[in-house]
């Protein structure tokens, strides 16, 4: 069958409506374009080649290469910093992501006065970290605070919560399961998401409630598990404000998490070139990690209509 | 189907073109700037229009706006070329010249900015502030006499004049007296020495749990250790501030002595209460709980104190050097100013006896820095200070500061956390500890910047 001939005005007419709606296209993302590159990718790259100089701000910048990463990799509290970071996202993040499955599959329940319970959770997530910071040196206070009030009501001894480095790192982790209604939130979508003939089937074949929750509901939460993970392991890793108005990174270096190491290097001992190194050696981190996760969720995550592998 | 590509701007192309135009900009834009060059003094500038005068300053309440608009509308009322245009930045030294940095970094430097001691040896070590000796030799109108000396010495760095004092503070022992009556404990004198110190201290100290009442407190801040150490020869630092000697004798048994405050049953509130948060030491002392501690002569965190309470000088023993601390706060000009002369001249104002007086009259001051506003200060200000207030003035006449050198908030950072490990419930080795530091403090007591 032959390819019918296209009149050459109809072809003109054609390519005017194409180039006009590509022009429109590009005119409503140029804004965005413009942000992007100012505020974000040029800031990067103009850190990328900080992070091999010498520049201290006020002095004029010296190219040194690979020194300030060698530095970098050579520095103990670099070391300590990233340990501590680490110990925030990989214990941290799963607690947190666990309560947030928790406290949304609890706010899921038909209850009456069950959307009081859902704004109750969700509020202390809109709170500013300054706020929620000062708030919660009070609740960690060793002498008056209510965390130790309440472990003496219940007969235990109180504890140094942000004086002894064995517990800061703990503490702040306890403290940040104050905001989780913000993941709340996402994964009670989820759960709202996840069509009631599935569970009418399940229960007509048989199945209890953990079995309804275990082969039903998780599997179709993933997505909603899977971008609250993405996001929790990124913003963990920046942990800053808790550590800089909680413990200024004490006791004894416990809480010097990364960001806070950084903001120090750049902002205290004006090492602008370290800081940017340090900020990189971080991008790659998180790039790593967010990469991993993606590439393994194939073999977690479930997508409606997919079929499993 | 698919259009021609001739005739049309392809995503490719689109991308290609804004990249290549805005990330050029955007480079340039992020690109470190370059070093103060030093600044002309804008000659002819205010002929055709007011020059300009960027102040970065304490901002954030209406006691800061009270501190400084007054001023800048009487600057401006006599200097009709001048304009003075503040920068409000909430927070203290660090938050100041974090705020400093940035715009530094930005190409929008401020020509003049509020400093302080503690972050004056940074930037002087990276001529970041206008050396204004040449100004004020130039100046009848002003001298360096002017001011309280070691307030004066806040503000040198290696022969330089790196700004001028606004308000100064020295430590003294503020204490409660009527704790030491009941505790049958004889007031501080002029003369009394550790052993009268430790006496009534124990004396004060009684009772359990939350009741508890304290001998002393703060002993644990590295400002105040440091003093103790001042007197019995010890320092941070050697003498031309290269060694960390906080780890040598005769300041190690210092540092050990006030760890045994912290012992349990010690006479010393534990370091973990007061730097838990939330609560300071002066709620504590306000609340009755504390006999004595070490403060630098700020007093409002105790006025609210319904006993009677005074200060005094540090104990001291034979043979020790009388000593204390003595910190500044002030105002710097930047180094790469376009406008040197008038921001001299707004700084000059600063320094001047109608500011000190608008100070201490509009907001308090702790103590002013020039000597005749100083000297006044006992009058103007004698509600609101103790009986004894005579000692914090004396004081500045056997004070010092601290032995800044280098990046000196670096120093601060390493021995603080170092000194709580020690004083606190860890209860570290102070030797181990204080060594474990010394390389790290000694790399940012000498860093010399593009070396």
């Amino acid at each position: 069958m032959g390819i019918q001939e296209v009149p050459a005005a109809k072809m003109k007419k054609r390519r005017t409506l194409l180039w006009s709606e590509a022009r429109d296209g590009y005119l409503f993302i140029l804004p965005w374009v413009f942000g992007f590159i100012i505020f974000t990718a040029g800031p990067m790259l103009a850190s990328l080649y900080i992070s091999f100089t010498r520049w201290e701000i006020v002095t004029p910048s010296v190219w040194v290469g690979g020194a300030q990463y060698v530095k970098l990799f050579n520095d103990d509290r670099f070391w300590l910093s990233l340990y501590n970071t680490s110990y925030y996202v990989f214990v941290g993040v799963p607690l947190h992501l666990f309560f947030a499955l928790l406290a949304a599959l609890a706010v899921n329940m038909n209850l009456r006065g069950i959307h009081l319970f859902r704004t109750a959770y969700y509020v202390p997530s809109l709170t500013p970290v300054v706020a929620n910071s000062i708030l919660w040196v009070w609740i960690f206070h060793p002498e008056w605070g209510l965390a130790n009030a309440f472990l003496q009501w219940i007969g235990l001894e109180g504890l140094y919560w942000l004086q002894d480095p064995r517990l800061a790192k703990p503490a702040l982790i306890v403290m940040s399961f104050w905001s989780i209604g913000g993941q709340m939130v996402i994964l009670l979508a989820g759960l709202k998401g996840i069509p009631m003939e599935l569970y009418e089937a399940a229960a007509i074949d048989g199945a209890n409630w953990w079995s309804r929750f275990w082969r039903v509901t998780l599997p179709l939460l993933t997505p909603a598990l899977f971008f609250n993970l993405i996001i929790a392991i990124i913003g963990a890793f920046q942990v800053f404000t808790q550590a800089y108005i909680m413990t200024e990174g004490g006791p004894n270096y416990s809480t010097l998490f990364y960001l806070l190491y950084l903001f120090r290097a750049a902002f205290e001992n004006f090492r602008m070139g370290y800081a940017s190194a340090m900020a990189w050696v971080l991008f790659i981190i998180v790039l790593t990690f967010t990469a991993l996760q993606f590439m393994l969720s194939d073999r977690w995550v479930f997508y409606e209509g997919d079929v499993r592998r | 189907m698919k259009g021609n590509s001739s005739d049309i701007l392809s995503r490719r192309s689109f991308l290609r073109l804004s990249s290549l135009g805005i990330g050029a900009t955007a480079l340039a834009a992020c690109m470190p700037v370059a070093a103060p060059a030093g600044g002309d003094s804008g000659g002819d500038a205010g002929m055709a229009e007011p020059t300009s005068v960027s102040f970065l300053t304490q901002g954030g309440g209406e006691i800061s706006f009270l501190r400084y608009e007054p001023l800048i509308e009487d600057f401006q009322a006599a200097n009709p070329g001048i304009t003075i245009d503040p920068i409000w930045e909430p927070g203290g030294a660090i938050e100041i010249q974090t705020k400093l940095l940035t715009l530094i970094a930005a190409g929008d430097a401020p020509d003049s900015y509020w400093a302080h001691s503690y972050t004056n040896s940074g930037q002087a070590v990276r001529n970041i502030q206008l050396d204004v000796n040449p100004f004020i030799d130039a100046d009848a109108d002003i001298s360096g006499d002017d001011f309280l000396l070691a307030a004066y010495k806040d503000f040198q760095y290696e022969g330089r004049q790196i700004g001028f004092p606004r308000e100064t503070t020295s430590t003294v022992i503020i204490y409660n007296a009527e704790l030491f009556d009941a505790a049958g404990a004889a007031r501080p004198s002029a003369d009394w020495t550790w052993g009268d110190f430790m006496e009534s201290a124990a004396a004060m100290t009684q009772g359990e749990g939350s009741e508890r009442v304290f001998g002393t407190a703060d002993w644990h801040r590295n400002r105040n250790t440091w003093i103790k150490m001042w007197q019995k020869g010890g320092d941070v630092l050697s003498e031309d501030r290269t060694k960390f000697t906080m780890n040598q004798e005769p300041g190690l048994s210092q540092v050990v002595e006030i760890q045994d405050w912290h012992q349990d049953g010690g006479i010393h509130v534990p370091a973990t209460v007061t730097e838990a948060g939330g609560f300071s030491t002066g709620d504590l002392f306000t609340t009755g709980r504390i006999g004595m501690f070490p403060q630098f002569s700020v007093f409002s965190n105790v006025m609210s104190s319904e006993f009677e309470w005074d200060i005094a000088h540090f104990p001291v023993d034979e043979g020790d050097t009388r000593t204390t601390r003595v910190a500044s706060a002030g105002h710097s000009l930047y180094g790469g100013t376009e406008n040197p002369d008038e921001a001299w001249q707004w700084m000059k104002f600063l320094g001047g006896e109608n500011a000190f007086r608008h100070w201490v009259e509009a907001t308090g001051l702790n103590v002013p820095s020039l000597k005749v506003v100083a000297e006044s200060l006992l009058e103007t200000m004698a509600d609101v200070l103790p009986p004894s207030a005579q000692i914090m003035l004396d004081a500045f006449e056997y004070g010092r500061p601290e032995p800044v050198a280098g990046d000196w908030i670096g120093v601060h950072r390493e021995v603080q956390p170092a000194l709580n490990s020690i004083y606190g419930i860890e209860k570290a080795d102070a030797q181990a500890t204080l060594d474990a530091i010394a390389s790290r403090v000694e790399e940012l007591a000498v860093y010399v910047p593009g070396v």
